[in-house]
């Protein structure tokens, strides 16, 4: 199955140019959320978390505004001339059915919505239904990627 | 949380200059040695192989399928040279 990842352009504009702490992947509170295939992006005007609908409801192994990120790295890796962002597998112990479409990476600043930054979209491409353990295992790639050259 | 900076080599010189966001340096430096495990892990099929190998002559490949491509090249893990916190 594959999963397409991407970063949100408004986040990355104001990572290439510095703008501000809220962006910061490493020291911020990085969230993956699930959303229902009714969530259409859109990675050139999204730009806050509140752009994000049709989240997952809270309940059955599922909290609300996602799971934190833990172990999180960015790395340059000379060999590919490639700049990685990664972070430790995510899972959710789901006991009921529940069904997704789109994972959003989120920084939350632990102010409104509206101002949290949008980091990553992640694209299942068909909708998935799981009612048991759920482990997302990123990619050896890394989640996200930019290449230098 | 504190972020530490590490650098990991291969004999063939080639580095990863790691950002890691971490409570201790021990931490770290595990993070850093587990995507390594990952890494020698991640193993491609010939077909996969072949494609990936052709597409990277032609200058096609996706940046994505070239990580995935010098993944599955890397048989071993680099090796830590050193840890240090951010502002050290």
């Amino acid at each position: 199955m594959a999963i397409t990842v991407a970063f949100y352009g408004l986040t990355m504009e104001k990572i290439a140019e510095q703008v501000g702490n809220d962006v910061n992947y490493l020291t911020g509170t990085v969230k993956l959320s699930l959303h229902t295939s009714t969530y259409v992006p859109n990675r050139d005007t999204d730009a806050f978390f509140a752009a994000a609908t049709n989240e997952l409801a809270a309940g059955t192994g599922y909290t609300a505004l996602g799971e934190t990120l833990t172990a999180k790295t960015i790395t340059y890796d000379t060999v590919s001339d490639q700049v990685r962002w990664d972070a430790a597998d995510v899972t959710w112990l789901f006991t009921a059915s529940k069904t997704w479409q789109r994972g959003v990476m989120w920084i939350d600043t632990a102010g409104a919505a509206a101002v949290d930054p949008l980091y990553g979209l992640l694209d299942w491409d068909v909708s998935q239904t799981v009612s048991t353990t759920y482990t997302l295992q990123w990619d050896a790639a890394g989640i996200l990627f930019i290449d230098t050259t | 949380m504190p972020i530490f900076r590490v650098r990991l080599k291969d004999p063939s010189g080639e580095a990863r200059i790691a950002a890691v966001s971490a409570d201790s340096q021990d931490e770290a430096n595990a993070i850093v040695e587990e995507q390594e495990a990952g890494h020698v892990a991640f193993v491609l099929d010939d077909v996969a192989v072949q494609d990936f190998e052709k597409k990277l002559k032609e200058g096609t490949l996706s940046g994505r399928d070239k990580a995935r491509l010098f993944s599955h090249r890397q048989s071993k893990s680099y090796k830590v040279e050193s840890v240090k916190g951010a502002d050290s």
